[in-house]
């Protein structure tokens, strides 16, 4: 009953947050009508992309070493969070970087958005309803891992993912959609690095194996990733579109099994065109999802806001987004990490986080070059701070530069350039004091922390984009 | 040799079985021609569809307490997403061991996309090629991160003439394909019914429950022209491995194609009626090397052992007015539930976790099925409802085996009501209710002897309304 208490009240506290936040769209796919026929409409659109990409800088940092020994010349050592996992915290290579830690690497790589398949139908129901289906299969360009053998149709790499599979209705009284389709936190962020900066780039790739890769997600923009639910969208009312989902739960793996209700998601947006040469989109978002741990009734809960804003004034575009909450993840809203939440020796406590993202472009006829500016925080948790064996993410910083060059409406050549830097907190300062009556030593804290460690690398990369 | 000339005789056995079963072809799927030109036309098909899917009631059932035993499907036993005996839930129990979840996900057919290409390459052939790609949205495990791999999930190549039809490539199966039928024509064609597991769908509708899925493999089948309504099909399909234990003295051989068919009649009557029977059989020999160890010596020895996967169903259905009406059943040794031949620890005695006192024989279970479906169809609305109960037959082994509380029957009852918005958006909500119950593990004395008496079985009730939409072209 106490479960069933705390359920409505996470459904009714979800309700409430959305009603106070806003959305915004993903940016409009172009089609190429296939066949018009009997009242049906098949329609496709994707593209195909490839990149060189060379990445050259620190590899994935070793732990700092904790210089408080004791009489023997012991001291208790730490692990650095993200060390062994792709898309965790940093920028993690197995085998890529050398000697002396460092990263020096060049790949032939899928950028932004990968290579897509897509098609769709469109039909007239009535006089003023349509129903859309669409489903978009993505690939990549690159093997898993650079291991051609993946290439035998292994699901690390050269299946297709059905990244959408949605059907819609759209009437005057709106949009619904229903299927695989995109989220809605982190919208507004994604659609600035989408537009702005990367839909013809690559920016971070987010791992080293493979992967489209992140743009600036990670480093102040957040994804909204893609989930089965349902979507409604009020029609356009002077500018002002309210849009809500309600998506399939996520779990967070191994930590908070249980998922028992569906999480809501909403966003409210305001566009308005001041003049021909100026207009403008605001945007905030919300996400609010309830979690349990399996055969149990202890809970806790997921939740974000987000909000952000486009300005285009002639040739000039600005975005400026900012995230916070808790549970969320570093790149993906709900992402399953260990970044996301503490040990189980601490109760699997979910982290807060915070991002922050500014993106310029300007655009000359088929020229657009972008400057962007991003960094994600991790709060420590008050576990994280007297963990001597754990040097937790504390910053991921990106700052990127995009050139784009449209050769005709369908291709774009591209070069760009990415700064990433990941900042952990380090751990905290400890030595040994002894032992106990089973010879375990005994830990004692000191002031402050180990070296905190970094890792900053670049990445160049040139490729061209088709699409349709 | 002599399991050589065993599986040589069941070879001819198979021809036999197949001329004395019976079969009709799957329902056309609707498709769209989008390009005819110079004797060619590429068609496409397909659906998109998302429900709303709320479940209550007891999650996989605990082991009746009493003594330590395994309880037949217990989580953990089958791959994640792969569905086996009973319901157990992706850690979604409470401490009380109850299920109470709601998800979104695709429902008994999944999101589908089908091109075909066809050729007329005279007056009397016309060669046809066919690809589905089948996708669900929801991602394994509520991993909102996972990909979601499409499935080819059908892909072959027909020859049509006024002799019949010759298919190759890879397409449905035969057997339990009247219960599958029915299911989809008249129950769960737009609506989810149990979702198969809670981890991944499709959907299974009243699969598992006394519907047979038929399953997808790789064949060559060839169905006869339709002459008053009957037809017959045959084909011979890449032999299905059941094991899936890794244990190499478990049924790890299947040296030669399984056949499967069926003889179905389809016929109008009346102004407006019609009816379709249809009954089918599989049968598949299978092998394991059995490995003994002489215990004074220590020599190993082997010697190869066989036996016989087999099935046979039937049912029919039919069409009178707005009413309509469907049953079938089957009984398959060795054959499964619910998805015919997909491994599972319930096909044979060879659960190693759940050894009985004399070890795992590896003998094959027995399976039993019926269902039955009722709609009616007024204007644009279609309500239904459907029983139907799979049961598993006890093992000599089985019933002296107090490590094992052995599946005993899943029951389904179901309704529907479908609102058919235009020819090609279905909005569907259906109820589900799922129970299954377990024998309960023999009691044996101190001799490892059976008593004749058992622990109470398990037993597992779980309710699902399913709420959703489906657009199909």
């Amino acid at each position: 009953m106490r479960i069933q208490n705390s359920q409505v009240r996470g459904v009714l506290l979800g309700c409430v947050t959305l009603g106070a936040c806003l959305v915004g769209t993903r940016p409009a796919v172009a089609e190429v009508t296939l066949m018009e026929k009997d009242g049906w409409t098949f329609f496709t659109d994707g593209r195909v992309n490839v990149f060189g990409s060379v990445g050259f800088g620190d590899g994935f940092p070793k732990p700092s070493v904790n210089t408080n020994v004791d009489a023997n010349g012991l001291a208790p050592q730490h692990l650095l969070a993200g060390a062994g996992q792709d898309f965790t915290e940093g920028f993690y290579s197995a085998a890529q970087q050398n000697a002396n830690g460092k990263y020096l690497a060049t790949r032939v790589r899928s950028g932004f958005l990968g290579s897509i398949l897509a098609f769709g139908t469109k039909r007239q129901i009535t006089e003023t309803t349509t129903v859309r289906a669409y489903i978009s299969l993505w690939g990549t360009a690159e093997s898993y891992a650079r291991d051609r053998t993946q290439d035998l149709g292994k699901s690390t790499s050269k299946g297709f993912d059905v990244r959408e599979g949605y059907l819609s209705f759209d009437g005057p009284w709106g949009t619904f959609g229903a299927g695989h389709i995109s989220g809605i936190f982190g919208g507004m962020s994604t659609e600035i690095d989408y537009l702005y900066a990367h839909a013809f780039a690559l920016g971070l790739p987010c791992l080293d194996v493979y992967y489209p890769t992140c743009g600036h997600v990670g480093t102040g923009a957040i994804s909204p990733g893609f989930a089965p639910g349902f979507v409604y969208t009020t029609r356009d009312v002077d500018g002002l579109r309210l849009r809500v989902g309600l998506y399939d739960p996520v779990r967070l793996l191994g930590a908070w099994n249980r998922a028992p209700i569906p999480r809501p998601e909403g966003a409210l947006m305001y566009e308005r065109k001041l003049s021909p040469e100026v207009w403008f989109k605001l945007q905030v978002e919300g996400l609010y999802q309830p979690l349990y741990k399996e055969g149990s009734d202890q809970s806790t809960s997921v939740w974000g806001v987000a909000a952000g804003g486009r300005l285009e004034v002639g040739p000039v575009r600005l975005g400026l987004s900012a995230f916070r909450g808790r549970g969320l993840g570093v790149y993906v809203a709900l992402q399953n990490s260990g970044a996301t939440f503490s040990g189980p020796d601490t109760g699997e406590q979910l982290r807060s986080f915070t991002g922050l993202y500014a993106q310029t472009a300007f655009v000359s006829g088929p020229w657009q070059v972008s400057f962007g500016l991003g960094r994600l925080i991790d709060d420590q948790l008050a576990v994280d701070k007297v963990d001597f064996a754990s040097s937790n993410l504390k910053s991921q910083t990106g700052g990127s530069i995009v050139l784009n060059y449209a050769l005709s409406s369908h291709l774009v050549l591209d070069v760009d350039y990415f700064l990433f830097q990941t900042d952990w907190w380090g751990a905290p300062n400890a030595r040994y004091n002894g032992a106990d009556m089973n010879g375990t030593p005994i830990v004692m804290l000191l002031p402050g922390v180990v070296t905190p460690e970094k890792q900053l690398i670049s990445f160049i990369n040139i490729g061209a984009t088709f699409h349709w | 040799m002599k399991t050589l000339n065993k599986l040589r005789w069941s070879g001819a056995c198979l021809g036999l079985c197949l001329a004395s079963v019976l079969f009709w072809s799957r329902s056309a799927a609707a498709e769209v021609k989008l390009v005819e030109t110079d004797g060619w036309t590429f068609s496409i098909n397909g659906r998109v569809n998302a429900f709303l899917s709320g479940g209550r009631g007891d999650d996989f059932p605990h082991p009746t307490p009493g003594q330590t035993h395994l309880v037949m499907g217990a989580d953990g036993r089958a791959a994640n997403g792969v569905p086996d005996v009973g319901w157990p839930s992706s850690g979604q129990e409470d401490m009380n061991n109850k299920y109470a979840a709601i998800r979104v996900r695709s429902g008994v057919l999944p999101n589908v996309l089908g091109f075909g290409l066809a050729n007329q390459v005279s007056d009397t052939l016309v060669v046809k090629a066919y690809v589905e790609l089948w996708s669900t949205i929801e991602t394994l495990g509520r991993d909102k991160w996972a990909p979601i791999i499409a499935e080819a999930r059908v892909g072959y190549f027909t020859a049509s003439g006024p002799w019949g039809t010759a298919t190759a490539g890879r397409m449905l199966g035969w057997l339990g394909r009247m219960s599958y039928d029915i299911d989809l024509a008249y129950g769960h064609g737009y609506g989810v019914g149990l979702p198969c597991t809670d981890s991944l769908g499709p959907a299974c509708g009243h699969i598992g429950t006394g519907a047979l899925f038929p399953g997808y493999s790789a064949g060559i089948a060839y169905s006869t022209p339709v002459f008053q309504g009957v037809q017959l099909n045959v084909g011979m399909y890449d032999p299905a491995v059941v094991s899936g234990t890794g244990d190499p003295g478990d049924w790890t051989h299947a040296p030669y194609p399984r056949g499967e068919g069926a003889l179905t009649v389809t016929r109008p009557f009346g102004a407006s009626n019609s009816f379709k029977l249809g009954v089918e059989g599989l049968y598949q020999p299978i092998a394991r090397v059995v490995t003994t160890t002489d215990p004074t010596t220590m020599a190993m020895t082997s010697k190869n052992a066989t036996a016989n996967i087999w099935g046979v169903s039937g049912g029919g259905r039919v069409e009178v007015g707005p009413v309509r009406l469907g049953a079938s059943g089957f009984r398959g040794h060795g054959t499964g539930i619910g998805n015919v031949l997909q491994t599972s620890f319930s096909l044979s005695d060879n659960d190693g976790a759940a050894t009985g006192p004399n070890g795992l024989t590896y003998a094959l279970r027995t399976f039993t099925g019926f269902y039955g479906q009722g709609a009616v169809v007024i204007g644009k609305l279609q309500i239904g409802g459907g029983y139907g109960m799979a049961m598993i037959d006890q093992l000599a082994a089985d019933k002296v085996n107090s490590n094992l509380s052995v599946l005993h029957t899943q029951t389904g009852i179901s309704a529907e009501v479908y609102y058919y918005l235009a020819d090609s958006v279905v909005f569907g909500l259906d109820y589900f209710h799922f129970k299954a119950s377990w024998y309960g593990a023999p009691i044996l004395d101190a001799n490892n002897q059976a008593t004749g008496t058992k622990l109470a079985g398990e037993l597992q009730n779980l309710d699902f309304v399913n709420l959703g939409v489906t657009y199909h072209w």
